[in-house]
């Protein structure tokens, strides 16, 4: 029954993506990519928030809680909540710059303002190194997922069948299938939290018994201090600012309409947040009552095992199989995107789609086996993907603000600022447990900036900011002005 | 680029206070309200207050700005 409830849902989302494609008549690469740049504020917001809620708010959210405590809840709240204030104000800069260099990807932004193909190349690797663990951590969401329902199935099939609904997503509709399946996913998602947030509030006889017993389970799950908490406050500040300004997440600004639709999207997405009460209630109660769980990821489909009704548990798996394929399924038209266009040279632009879809079907391969053969624990992984993403927020600060930053500077800093986070993650230093993405970034920006103070080189295009934002094309009678380079 | 403080302030200013400076003064408590630790209760909050803080600055002080043709050449 679980395993028939869940693939019904599943068929659903692909019909509902095969519905996404109906009425666009040529399907070319910029439609294909970034939707012509035609979405409104509600479609934006579902498919921004359908990227920033992946199988991760599910599974490695409860999951995170459960194994290391209040802490992990803290930074994850924290992070996503920052992100918005950030967000509101640099994304529509991100779209400005897009919109200004007719950009369909995020290293694309670069090699244009900075004018250095060479940059361009640098971004579109960093661009893919992060990009290949954000899209492990849906997999490793979804072996759990297709592996709790009940049916016999191995890992590889697991995968595999995850792999071949996102590419049906990619491949008949682009980024329009991903915003589209969006709203089956958050339907299903947010019904998942809840149900199973409310049975177990229920089974604990109410809110104040659940985090009593969780405290008495476990009393240093409920507070924390010391090195826990700055680890958690560094990681807030590090991802909640670079958020936006990360591979996996910039190239969902690109298909907005107009800069209005960025901004006044971005208003409501805290509300969406409030899901995650549920979450929590759930992740605690766990702590509590299934103290012996050997995989805290697969902690929250658990509970719905125990507290729910099997059809209900198909709904509770759908709604995280659909948040991970859905995010597998963008992240990887990313990436063919990014292989077609910017790191092989010369694809002509009516056969890019095509090889856009073939390398889509490359990486899921790929990552797929990955995934098979490195598992590990999911907020590893994302912590990782951080690590690498986040170090491109220098590039777009010099790209919003500066005036005399050059290719060379800025790119020095993100590789050494890459490198060295993943030096300082190889090694683990005793840091008081500061985030090493944050320090990886405090030198990054230092030698972006120090470098072209010192060593002034080719300057590029006026920054973004000093630019007037594009008015919204809402005003009737009133073409999109276009964005100049003064 | 930017055209009002106001906006600044209540958009960015005090949801980073709230999210950021705030928690670890509260970290450690032994207070719960409704049941909830007052850390968790805490963000749990400003979910909605940081969309109102967005919505001021939005509604309040950006959205003419981007709706009206003036400042698109100037």
């Amino acid at each position: 029954m679980t395993a028939l409830v869940f693939a019904l849902i599943m068929a659903l989302s692909i019909g509902v993506a095969i519905l996404a494609r109906v009425g666009v008549r040529r399907m070319d690469i910029k439609q294909f990519l970034v939707a012509g740049r035609s979405f409104p504020p509600f479609l934006l917001f579902f498919l921004a928030v359908g990227e920033v809620y992946s199988i991760g708010t599910m599974l490695g959210f409860p999951g995170g809680i459960y194994g290391g405590g209040a802490s992990y809840g803290l930074w994850f709240l924290g992070y996503i909540l920052l992100a918005y204030p950030i967000g509101y104000f640099l994304a529509p800069l991100v779209w400005r710059a897009a919109k200004r260099y007719d950009a369909l990807t995020v290293p694309e932004v670069f090699g244009r303002h900075f004018g250095s193909r060479k940059f361009e190349l640098v971004i579109a690797i960093g661009s893919i190194i992060a990009l290949v663990p954000w899209g492990q951590f849906q997999f490793i969401g979804l072996e759990v997922v297709l592996q709790g329902l009940g049916v016999p199935i191995s890992p590889i099939g697991a995968v595999l069948i995850a792999a071949s609904i996102a590419f049906l997503y990619i491949a008949i509709a682009g980024v329009r299938g991903s915003a589209f399946v969006a709203f089956v996913k958050d339907a299903f998602m947010l019904l998942g939290i809840v149900v199973v947030g409310v049975a177990a509030v229920m089974s604990a006889h109410g809110i104040s018994p659940l985090f009593a017993h969780a405290t008495a389970a476990a009393p240093t799950h409920v507070h924390m201090g010391g090195v826990a908490l700055t680890f958690a406050m560094t990681t807030i500040v590090y991802q909640g600012f670079g958020f936006y300004l990360q591979p996996s997440v910039s190239p969902y600004v690109f298909p907005a309409k107009s800069e209005a639709a960025v901004k006044s999207s971005t208003v409501f997405m805290p509300m969406y947040m409030l899901m995650y009460p549920f979450a929590v209630f759930a992740a605690f109660f766990a702590v509590s009552a299934l103290p012996n769980t050997k995989n805290p990821n697969g902690v929250f489909l658990n509970i719905a095992h125990d507290l729910l009704p099997p059809w209900l548990v198909g709904v509770v798996a759908a709604g995280a199989g659909l948040a991970g394929i859905m995010v597998l399924a963008s992240t990887s038209l990313n990436i063919g995107a990014i292989v077609t266009r910017n790191l092989v040279p010369n694809v002509p632009a009516h056969s890019q789609r095509r090889w856009t879809v073939l390398a889509v079907a490359i990486f899921l391969v790929a990552a797929a086996a990955m995934t098979t053969f490195t598992p590990a624990l999911m907020l590893t992984v994302l912590n990782l993907s951080g690590y690498v993403g986040i170090q491109f927020a220098t590039g777009w600060i010099a790209i919003f603000f500066a005036r005399k930053v050059h290719a060379f500077a800025a790119g020095t800093g993100i590789v050494t600022g890459v490198l060295l986070a993943l030096a300082l993650y190889a090694t683990s230093p005793q840091l008081g447990g500061i985030n090493i993405g944050l320090i990886a970034l405090g030198v990054n920006l230092a030698l972006t900036f120090g470098l072209s103070h010192l060593a002034p080189g080719r300057t590029p295009q006026a920054p973004i900011a000093t630019s007037e934002p594009a008015p919204s094309v809402s005003v009737p009678n009133r073409p999109d002005l276009p964005v100049t380079n003064a | 680029m930017l055209r009002s403080r106001w906006s600044l302030v209540i958009g960015l200013g005090i949801p980073v206070i709230a999210i950021v400076v705030v928690p670890p003064f509260i970290a450690n408590t032994q207070v719960t309200v409704f049941g909830i630790p007052f850390l968790f209760f805490w963000m749990f909050a400003w979910f909605p207050l940081t969309s109102v803080c967005l919505g001021i600055s939005w509604f309040g002080f950006d959205r003419r700005h981007y709706l009206t043709p003036d400042g698109a050449q100037s």
